[in-house]
């Protein structure tokens, strides 16, 4: 009927290239967001306070924080009000934080779609990790106020002297990348096994103590500073928080060990997704 | 040039054996106070306890270009697992398939489709959904919306839509796509008898033009009005591949008189009329009063009984008996009287809930009383075959005679066995 009826195939063999699969994700790139709407739409429909609670949720929790470990606890904050250090390491932390844990369910609430019509399965972590966004940008939001608080009140701009608009970004960047090529495991370890969401909830509680978001990383002794950068996520947070804050200090050469670990874990991620996707569909 | 090529294929699901899965979940560790499920450790390899299924094998076979192909065969015969290979939502154990041009899947009415979305969004996603670009979506959404004959509600969620409403647009979607194949399951049996005559004379223009058709249904008058072909599985294989009359035929004689060695399609018998009425006709219909020959169990269907009136001013009574396999499943009776005023047309509607029948065929025996000067009956047995089908096969709930969705609840009896042992 239409001029390009083209030829495909289906084999139980096939192992289509990347490639391949890569333009099929651009084909239907489209979806990905109306999944994001619906995602961000289920999260809190049906609540009194609707959109309100994003805030609520990300704010509360943060102002709590921020009182305890500044306040109470009196932790160091490089010369910066500690709320104001602790937000802007929030920023990147939120990154990671919310869109994993979003993004890995993301194979397992669409299950009712899944068995019915075939998507790039590939595209849903990547729906559901879309709203997650939404917090990081409120929080940078809050640390903008934060910030012209100080300004009014203490006539001190807590800012970079020369700030680095670029880096921040390409920071944020990285850890959302990164922490995408992590759903690519975690949402089909949850597609298969719920257990795979309590670890996470986990994981993700104790990885915050081990990335310079409470506690900057110049209180880290320095001979395990090298330690405390095996983790991906500290440097795309120290990059950050050099590039917003003043008096920062910050390293390209861990940035790029970030840069290398997300682009080993994407496609290890990529190539696991897409041999266990199908065996997985059958269990869903 | 076939539009479909079907070459040995096969899908093998592993199903955990009745013991392992009934068997208590897993060793527990015993806290006192708590019992704790201890984790199993998966082992590298087969789980044990399980077996292989093949829910399709060696199916081979090709399609050319505007045919309308039926696939029947009875519950878990693989109609559904061959749909959702070509659909790619599960990949073949074996086997390959090469084809031509866009496939459009309707494994599920309205499948893809977000409620809370107006008209106007859902086509745009369902489009999406298909690798379909938003430029040419949006040339279709005024044909589309025609076509369901939704124009004045494009806006609307659609959840506020009826059920009619919301078959029509899911339909309309699919095939104004202009797909070259259309997978359908079982989705004849939907929407008023008008829009079906619509979407099948639809169907046929297209076919017309190049489009296949994969229709699975339990509807055999449906299927065979419809299909110029007809493949029919059975256990997971191609049991006969024809002509829709012989292929019909052949799977009624075969499929349904497995049960019992009596037909199951028996000749209609019984005196069924008498000097006050006559049963005209006894039918299966869908909520929406349409003709259907098979009845989905999650909905509500309803048996009409037609009963011509000779006279005026007599009652009736009567019952239904639902034999399956032989056997009287159960009997539902009018409870209430009926007077007829005048002569003419009566007809009795039983409504057999969504959920109470089971995966299996029905044979409906009719009984009248009438009470005009003294009572007499009218009678016709074997009034009315049909199947019942569920949209989840190869799961074990629908098993039985019937298979009534229940009540059920836990209560949890904390420390009771401290208690003296209450009497049961």
């Amino acid at each position: 009927m239409s001029n390009t009826a083209a030829e495909w195939r289906i084999a139980s063999d096939a192992q289509d290239g990347v490639g391949d699969r890569a333009a099929e994700v651009w084909q239907y790139r489209q979806i990905l967001w109306f999944f994001s709407v619906k995602a961000l739409q289920t999260l809190y429909a049906k609540t009194h306070l609707g959109v309100w609670w994003i805030f609520l949720r990300t704010l509360v929790p943060l102002l709590v924080a921020s009182f305890v470990y500044g306040s109470v606890m009196n932790i160091a904050s490089g010369g910066v009000p500690y709320l104001v250090f602790f937000l802007a390491a929030q920023v990147p932390w939120n990154c990671f934080d919310g869109p994993l844990v979003r993004g890995s369910r993301g194979l397992e609430v669409n299950r009712g779609l899944l068995v019915k019509l075939y998507v790039p399965r590939i595209i849903l972590p990547l729906g559901g990790m879309t709203p997650g966004i939404v917090e990081p940008v409120i929080v940078a939001l809050v640390l903008a106020c934060t910030l012209i608080y100080y300004r009014i009140n203490d006539g001190i701009w807590y800012v970079a002297s020369e700030p680095r608009p670029l880096a921040a970004v390409a920071a944020l960047v990285l850890v959302l990348a990164f922490t995408f090529s992590v759903t690519l495991f975690t949402s089909v370890w949850q597609a298969r096994a719920r257990d795979a969401r309590f670890v996470l909830r986990y994981v993700v509680g104790f990885w915050v103590f081990f990335t310079p978001v409470i506690y900057p990383l110049s209180q880290v002794p320095e001979d395990l500073r090298w330690l405390m950068h095996l983790n991906p996520l500290t440097a795309p947070v120290e990059t950050f928080k050099w590039a917003v804050l003043p008096g920062m200090e910050h390293s390209w050469t861990w940035f790029l060990y970030t840069v290398a670990v997300t682009v080993v874990t994407f496609f290890a991620g990529v190539r696991f997704f897409l041999r266990a996707e199908s065996e997985t569909m059958d269990k869903l | 040039m076939d539009s479909l090529v079907v070459d040995d294929l096969g899908k093998r699901y592993f199903v955990a054996s009745k013991r392992a899965a009934m068997a208590p979940p897993r060793r527990t560790l015993n806290l006192g106070v708590a019992r704790l499920p201890l984790p199993r450790i998966p082992m590298p390899g087969r789980p044990a306890g399980g077996s292989d299924l093949w829910a399709l094998r060696h199916a081979t076979f090709s399609v050319s270009p505007g045919t309308l192909l039926g696939i029947i065969g009875s519950n878990g015969a693989g109609k559904s697992t061959l749909l959702k290979i070509l659909a790619r939502v599960t990949r073949p154990s074996e086997g390959r398939v090469s084809g031509r041009g866009r496939v459009v899947s309707l494994l599920e009415l309205g499948a893809g489709f977000n409620r809370d979305f107006s008209a106007h969004d859902n086509i745009l996603m369902n489009a999406a959904m298909h690798g379909i670009s938003k430029r040419e979506a949006l040339e279709r959404i005024p044909e589309i919306l025609e076509f369901a004959e939704l124009q004045d509600f494009t806006d609307n969620p659609v959840r506020q839509y009826s059920s009619g409403m919301y078959l029509r647009l899911a339909f309309s979607v699919a095939i104004n796509m202009q797909p070259d194949i259309l997978l359908a399951d079982e989705i004849l049996a939907v929407g008023d008898m008008a829009f079906q005559e619509r979407c099948m004379e639809r169907i046929a223009q297209e076919a017309e033009r190049g489009l296949t058709v994969l229709f699975v249904s339990h509807d055999m008058s449906a299927v065979a009005r419809l299909c110029d072909r007809i493949i029919w599985l059975e256990k997971g294989a191609i049991a006969g591949d024809g002509e829709p009359e012989t292929m019909v035929a052949e799977y009624e004689e075969t499929a349904l008189r497995s049960g019992g060695r009596e037909a199951v399609f028996g000749k209609k018998t019984g005196r069924h009329a008498n000097i006050a009425a006559e049963i005209a006709s006894v039918r299966l219909l869908n909520a929406l009063g349409a003709e259907i020959g098979a009845a989905p169990i999650a909905e509500d269907v309803y048996v009409r009984v037609r009963l011509k009136a000779r006279k005026g001013g007599f009652s009736i009574r009567g019952f239904l008996d639902f034999y399956s396999k032989r056997f009287l499943v159960f009997r539902t009776t009018l409870q209430d009287e009926v007077v007829t005023e005048k002569m003419g047309v009566v007809d009795l509607f039983v409504k057999i809930p969504a959920n109470l029948l089971a995966e299996t065929a029905y044979t409906v025996n009719v009984t009248v009383y009438t009470s005009l000067v003294k009572e007499t009956k009218v009678v016709l047995n074997n009034a009315l075959t049909f199947m019942a089908y569920g949209h989840e096969s190869g799961d074990q709930l629908r098993r039985g005679a019937i298979a009534p969705q229940l009540e059920w609840t836990a209560r949890l009896h904390p420390r009771a066995s401290k208690k003296p042992k209450a009497v049961v």
